[in-house]
């Protein structure tokens, strides 16, 4: 086998199978219900998915789940992209998966894994804080080891799906105790535990975001995951790149679709729009910009499914749909002209919703220090493989 | 889906490596463009030893003398060459004869052209030049204004062809007009005319601004046998859209990528060791930014000409795919250059050929780049024509 851009047959079967089941259950007006008033639509969608197995994608399958890789999931993230399907995917299955399998004990991957796959409980994702974006190792939450638990104390930013959340995962640092040294936790908190507060905030796509309280919140020794070094914790946030740019080429490629249909209906100075080349050129762009953005994503899944450092790949993909999507959907407002600023069409949508999915790892710079640390380390090279 | 070389691709990679970091290390190739005064000399003593290997034909069918290796095999070969930064006169020479002319002649010749001219591409004797653009017919090749009238056993050639690279070669492929009265696109041929027939002149006076020498050809009542007709009369712009021009695109795209690649891991290795005013240069945030940026659209352009080659090789149609390839590498291969220079500096404004080689940082490679980045924008199909194309043909919008 050489070099292979396809997908195999079940890959393409996955993704006709989630298009079409999309197409029917999660209409356009549907979606900016859900957007507008904040339905629980896109939980009940979610646990749809969760009875056809899809929330288990990297889940072993002696956990209840599929077994399968980073390719599955960019496929299942370009399709949410495409249909604006905001739930919560990243935080459970991708994020809260991940997690699991890292720090958790047996018994806490028999009791959690089989109910992530199969929607049963929603995780959400808490570490980012007030002064901590990116360095971890900055986080200031504390967990202070008691007789038989933790008590966490601490305050939690830009926490997303915390309205249906059963747990939220949260990184905190353990303190006091034998735990003295032992660096970042994480724990599983039931979000109805006593002192847990949280106030939800509008973020532009639509999506919630909460700022979580815990004010000396009870959380049971086994509910501490595991304890993780910052390096591992990065590198599990690492890997949701792959699905947020999958997630972002998708909606790119609907902003364009879109765009596309409107330059094949509207007339203006006797002329269908599409046929001039100022529209035609910024949506050559834009595809181009698309193609770049998929192959990077892809590849990316390729290689973390295979185990090959790909910690420069994630975010050149990361990068690369981020300008896909917001260039797309950008350019698509432009040739709806006035209806594309209004709320009633999807195309604007995606403009708000391209720069959220930017923002919410961290910003390009980021991702760009990234990138050169693996240069400044490891340097270039141009060697018998692509990687 | 798999982003990983056979074993016997990455053998393929390491033979072709080892071979042009022997026979052509970079100091010999400097010299032979101070000694020929241009940055893309020819060597024919590479060319010939190239194809003594064999290597022009390996993905040729085996009743044409060839291995039958899959497209991947031209890919791997580009690549190095332009890695491996071989004298272009030599890629030229090549992209030229064995690439265009030979896949040209594999796909639309006839049994006989076959036997014929392929097995003399093989052996590196055949060298052939592009005969394409004109004064008057840049972008828009449909309005070429070479004739060909037919006269008995002959064409009768007249007009001019102009940035092609004759001056290496015994025979030009010209594409023609041959019926004035058809449409332009259906009234067009392709010729293969020898350089020496009696009223054709070569002037190798085009110099560009990298340095690059190419030649203008006019044709005065030229005569050409029949006999070179390639492929069917009047058929030309189909050749010329269907198989050469996309063929074309990719290989001049892997080349180039090769090529900054290589300028790539020595800038990357340069910034690490080097220190200004005080500072690594690698520790400079706005160049660690850039560095990563060109990082990126170096992958990237690899894995969108893959694709093409990827398809290609799949045998399905790949026009606008190559098409996205170049528009895409073409302009990353600026944004490079551009990126690059900045990153020099100072340094980054001395020309490459001359004296003074202690102040030029990677053989000053990266301003003879710069001078060269906006070709691939415009030969080949220029980013306008390009955008109109994939607009039209891809996206599906209405024409203009």
């Amino acid at each position: 086998m050489s070099l292979d851009y396809g997908l195999s047959e079940e890959q393409q079967m996955f993704r006709d199978a989630l298009r079409s089941f999309l197409a029917s259950e999660w209409s356009a007006e549907e979606m900016k219900r859900a957007w507008d008033h904040k339905t629980d639509y896109p939980l009940r969608i979610y646990r749809k998915m969760g009875e056809l197995g899809w929330l288990g994608l990297i889940i072993p399958e002696r956990y209840g789940g599929m077994g399968l890789g980073w390719i599955e999931i960019a496929i299942l993230f370009e399709e949410l992209g495409r249909a604006l399907l905001k739930g919560p995917f990243i935080g459970s299955m991708v994020l809260g998966a991940q997690a699991v399998l890292l720090s958790g004990s047996e018994a806490q991957k028999q009791e959690l894994l089989p109910r992530i796959a199969a929607g049963d409980i929603i995780l959400a994702w808490a570490d980012v804080e007030a002064g901590v974006s990116h360095d971890l190792q900055l986080v200031t939450t504390k967990a202070t080891v008691q007789d038989g638990y933790f008590s966490l104390v601490g305050q939690k930013l830009f926490v997303t799906n915390m309205r249906w959340a059963n747990y939220v995962m949260t990184v905190a640092r353990l303190e006091g105790g034998a735990q003295q040294d032992r660096g970042l936790g994480i724990f599983l908190v039931d979000t109805a535990s006593n002192g847990l507060t949280y106030r939800l905030m509008d973020g532009i796509d639509g999506e919630e975001l909460a700022e979580v309280n815990y004010d000396k919140v009870v959380v049971a020794e086994k509910y501490l995951l595991g304890t993780v070094g910052a390096d591992e914790l990065a590198n599990i946030l690492e890997n949701c790149k792959i699905a947020y740019s999958a997630e972002m080429v998708g909606g790119a490629e609907r902003a364009l679709e879109l765009s596309i249909a409107y330059g094949n209906t509207r007339y203006q100075f006797g002329r269908l729009i599409g046929s001039f080349q100022a529209i035609q050129h910024k949506l050559a762009t834009v595809a181009m910009l698309i193609e770049r953005s998929r192959w990077l994503t892809y590849y990316a899944a390729y290689l973390s499914t295979q185990g090959i450092d790909c910690r420069a790949e994630r975010n050149m993909a990361y990068l690369a749909a981020g300008e896909a999507y917001r260039l797309a959907s950008a350019e698509g407002v432009q040739i709806h002209g006035g209806s594309g600023c209004m709320r009633i069409h999807e195309v604007g949508r995606h403009f708000q919703r391209a720069k959220a999915l930017q923002l919410k790892l961290e910003p390009a710079y980021v991702s760009r220090e990234k990138i050169a640390q693996v240069l400044e380390e490891k340097g270039a090279k141009y060697g018998v493989q692509i990687y | 889906m798999e982003f990983k070389f056979t074993e016997e691709q990455e053998n393929w990679r390491k033979e072709v490596r080892e071979f042009f970091t022997r026979e052509s290390p970079p100091e010999l190739v400097r010299q032979l463009m101070l000694e020929k005064k241009c940055t893309n000399p020819l060597s024919m003593d590479l060319y010939l030893k190239m194809a003594q290997k064999g290597w022009f034909k390996k993905t040729w069918p085996r009743e044409y003398g060839g291995e039958a290796k899959g497209r991947w095999y031209d890919t791997i070969l580009s690549e190095e060459m332009g890695y491996c930064l071989i004298p272009r006169g030599t890629w030229n020479l090549f992209a030229n004869t064995v690439q265009f002319l030979g896949n040209s002649l594999l796909a639309g010749g006839t049994d006989e052209q076959k036997r014929r001219w392929l097995p003399l591409i093989a052996s590196g004797q055949l060298r052939t030049s592009n005969g394409i653009t004109e004064p008057n017919a840049g972008s828009d090749v449909s309005s070429i204004e070479t004739t060909a009238r037919e006269e008995n056993d002959y064409f009768v050639v007249n007009g001019t062809k102009v940035f092609n690279h004759a001056h290496g070669a015994d025979y030009i492929t010209t594409i023609v007009r041959t019926d004035p009265s058809l449409p332009k696109r259906r009234g067009m041929s392709v010729l293969l005319i020898d350089l020496r027939s009696a009223g054709v002149s070569v002037n190798p006076t085009l110099m560009a601004l990298s340095g690059w020498v190419r030649s203008e050809v006019s044709f005065q009542d030229v005569r050409v046998p029949k006999a070179n007709l390639l492929g069917e009369k009047n058929k030309g712009w189909d050749y010329l859209m269907g198989e050469y021009l996309p063929v074309e695109r990719v290989s001049v795209a892997a080349v180039d990528l090769g090529e900054l690649f290589r300028v790539f891991e020595e800038l990357v290795d340069y910034v690490r060791r080097t220190r200004r005013d005080g500072q690594l240069l690698i520790q400079v945030p706005h160049i660690r930014s850039m560095l990563a940026d060109m990082w990126l659209e170096l992958l990237a352009a690899r894995l969108l000409i893959y694709h093409t080659i990827w398809k290609l090789q799949k045998g399905e149609s790949v026009r606008q795919d190559a098409n996205m390839a170049k528009l895409y590498f073409s302009e990353v291969n600026e944004r490079f250059c551009n990126a690059a220079m900045d990153i020099l500096g100072r340094y980054g404004e001395l020309e490459m050929l001359n004296s003074y080689a202690q102040w030029l940082p990677l053989g000053g490679r990266v301003s003879y780049l710069y001078s060269h980045s906006r070709v691939d924008q415009i030969g080949g199909g220029t980013s306008e024509v390009l955008r109109n194309q994939i607009a039209v043909l891809m996206l599906g919008l209405p024409r203009g």
